[in-house]
């Protein structure tokens, strides 16, 4: 094994700062949005439950107030979907992917090409209405750095991850 | 290579008749944690456990349980054919293991007590897989044993043909360090005393609980004795002396526990990678191989510091992360030592380290702990305050005044260093911890910014290993995207295996 040891200038180095992330597709949204409708509608049906059979005996200002929070916790999951949705994103370089997320907690994750374990496309039925797929990259770091990358049309899925295993292999000769 | 021509691992071969001895120990100790709260009330009830019908049900239980030891024994055996380990058992249900060779990551053996009298050795294989997908042979003779590991490693060598480095003869053993018996009484003795504290807690909660299920109310049977209980409190001497007495049972139970783990520990050299044996009445020796280790972690705690010794955890690669069974501990290294261990595992890497160049965190750090630790204590002050609880003030205070300096210990020694092969981060409060991990190692990169981090401009870089993760936190922005940038290149341009 041969040691080298050189200097290197970092400014010289490529980077992915100034690059272009692509976007999820937009479906992906209406996607996101239905989701939340639903879940929305399971609490709000609750709520209804709760308050029409009356079986806590809640005094009228405790509906008022509960009522309150769920029509803010109703905004503001359709605000922080539709937000959240356009930090979304994901860049392909020729080594490595990485996948941007995050509107209050912002983060970009990064995964080498020659660490990748293995890939796995995924697809909900809700996202197989939409047409729609999801591209996991699992790493041997762990759950919480492994990319999942939601929102892609199924065949930009498998060419992605075709291209990565391709480079994988490449690693290996 | 030559070994005794009389055994023949092709041929389904048992353990050793110890085996049944063990599995039954480990059978009833089964039992009896599980069985414990019923146990625990028979014999506080004095009339149950006199009766014989209880003595019929241990004996039935007793007997059953034997039973299935022995089946389990003979039920249980192993081979070899085609590269493969290969486990029949199951009591009522049989259930045959292939294990090849490539994918058995670690043999690890271990002896307890009775593995010692009969002079047998519990072997752990692990695989690359998830959890729970090891093999563990209860007692083998110590020569099967040793075929059985070397034919397996032998074999695995063969498959995979990288490194020409594997030449070296395996029984050449080198001891890098080796625990003496005043150093490891002075690992004890320096131990973490609030850890015992806790498990001592812990302890008395467990048994309070189970009583409790059982219907038996600790408290309520106290409240005969609840007058001179109060006596007792009232008398501040006597307060002193149970916190003297607890610190005492702390201090010792921690001290036994590191005599029992640690006795006569040593490290040494073997082929291409470490062998730790350990322990008193269980010994455990582990092994792990240069390449498959991720992070190496040397910690000291106060106490430590001052003794001047150290704690070394070695984190290898695995598929269970999370657990700390793949790490190995050892204890009471001088500084000398841990730089030894440094340099046979860094190998070239090893240079680096005296070149790297600590930075310091950003003062948001500190800001973010002090911010923290105010909005915790300032209102149990105030609140306090307010009541005239001056008992309660004066704790209130002295925890803040502690969280106080312990963030501002915690902001000075929060050093991190990137170098050409490899990145070190640097900790600890009372005490001092540093994190390495060579750059071709990283598995991934990720920057992550809250929305106070992100309106200072700065992001906490964080390192994904397969043995858990490292934290960069609270650096600019910049900083971070440069290193980012150089750890991403050193990884993608390097073609050294990570594991």
């Amino acid at each position: 094994m041969e040691f080298s040891n050189d200097i290197i200038d970092v400014s010289l180095l490529p980077s992915n700062e100034n690059e272009v992330f692509t976007p999820l597709q937009k479906s992906y949204l209406k996607l996101r949005l239905i989701s939340t409708t639903i879940v929305n509608l399971l609490i709000i049906s609750a709520l209804c439950v709760v308050v029409s059979i009356d079986i806590f005996n809640l005094p009228n200002f405790v509906v008022i107030l509960l009522s309150s929070f769920v029509l803010i916790r109703l905004i503001w999951s359709y605000y922080k979907t539709i937000k959240a949705f356009h930090y979304k994103s994901y860049i392909l370089r020729e080594k490595d992917i990485s996948y941007s997320s995050g509107w209050i907690w912002r983060s970009i994750i990064t995964v080498p090409f020659n660490r990748v374990q293995h890939i796995q496309i995924d697809r909900g039925p809700l996202e197989r209405k939409m047409d729609l797929a999801r591209l996991k990259i699992f790493t041997a770091g762990g759950q919480s750095s492994d990319i999942s990358i939601p929102g892609l049309r199924p065949s930009e899925a498998l060419r992605i991850k075709k291209f990565i295993v391709s480079k994988t292999s490449d690693e290996e000769e | 290579m030559k070994k005794s021509d009389s055994i023949d691992l092709t041929q389904p071969t048992r353990q050793s008749y110890t085996a049944i001895l063990i599995i039954m120990y480990r059978l009833y100790k089964l039992l009896i944690r599980q069985l414990f709260p019923i146990i625990l009330i028979v014999l506080l009830q004095g009339k149950l456990a006199s009766s014989p019908w209880f003595i019929y049900g241990i004996i039935t239980i007793a007997s059953l349980a034997s039973l299935y030891s022995i089946v389990a024994f003979f039920k249980y055996y192993f081979f070899i054919k085609n590269q493969k380990l290969i486990v029949n058992k199951g009591v009522f249900k049989n259930s045959v293991l292939e294990i090849p060779f490539d994918r058995i990551q670690s043999i690890n053996f271990e002896q307890n007590l009775i593995h010692r009298i009969f002079k047998v050795v519990k072997l752990n294989i692990d695989t690359a897989g998830s959890a729970g997908n090891e093999i563990q042979l209860y007692a083998l003779d110590q020569n099967l044993a040793n075929e059985l590991s070397e034919i397996i490693l032998r074999n695995k060598k063969k498959s995979t043909t990288d490194e020409g480095v594997m030449d070296e003869t395996p029984d050449e053993r080198k001891i890098i360090f080796r625990l003496s018996l005043p150093q490891l009484i002075k690992v004890g003795i320096t131990e973490n005393h609030i850890r015992s504290g806790g498990v001592i807690i812990f302890f008395f909660f467990y048994i309070y609980d189970s009583l409790k299920d059982l219907g038996i109310n600790v408290i309520e049977k106290s409240e005969q004795y609840a007058p001179m209980a109060e006596q007792l409190a009232q008398s501040l001497t006597l307060m002193a002396l149970f916190v003297i007495f607890f610190a005492i049972v702390a201090f010792v139970i921690s001290l036994v526990r590191t005599i029992l783990n640690h006795y006569d520990l040593k490290m040494y050299r073997k082929a291409n990678g470490f062998v730790v044996v350990s322990g008193l009445l269980n010994k455990k020796e582990r092994a792990a191989k240069d390449d498959k280790v991720q992070i190496i972690k040397s910690s000291q705690n106060l106490l430590q510091r001052l003794s001047g010794i150290h704690e070394l955890v070695i984190k290898q690669a695995s598929s269970a992360i999370v657990s700390d069974v793949k790490s190995i501990k050892v204890v009471g290294l001088s500084g000398m030592d841990v730089s030894d261990t440094y340099r046979y595992v860094l190998k070239s890497s090893f240079k680096g380290l005296a070149q790297l160049n600590m930075k310091k965190v950003e003062f948001y750090y500190l800001f973010k702990k002090l911010y923290y630790s105010s909005l915790l204590f300032l209102p149990l002050i105030l609140i306090s305050g307010y009541n005239h609880r001056i008992d309660l003030l004066i704790y209130a205070f002295a925890l803040y005044i502690i969280a106080l300096i312990g963030s501002r210990l915690a902001y000075r020694k929060k050093r991190y260093g990137i170098g050409t092969s490899l990145v070190k981060i640097e900790g600890g409060v009372f005490g001092f911890n540093n994190q390495i991990v060579e750059n071709y190692k990283i598995q991934s990169l990720k920057i992550k910014a809250s929305f106070f981090q992100r309106r200072r401009g700065l992001c906490t870089l964080i390192i994904y290993t397969a043995s858990g993760s490292m934290k960069i936190p609270d650096i600019n922005e910049a900083s971070a995207l440069k290193a980012k940038k150089f750890l991403l290149y050193k990884i993608e341009s390097s073609r050294k295996a990570w594991m």
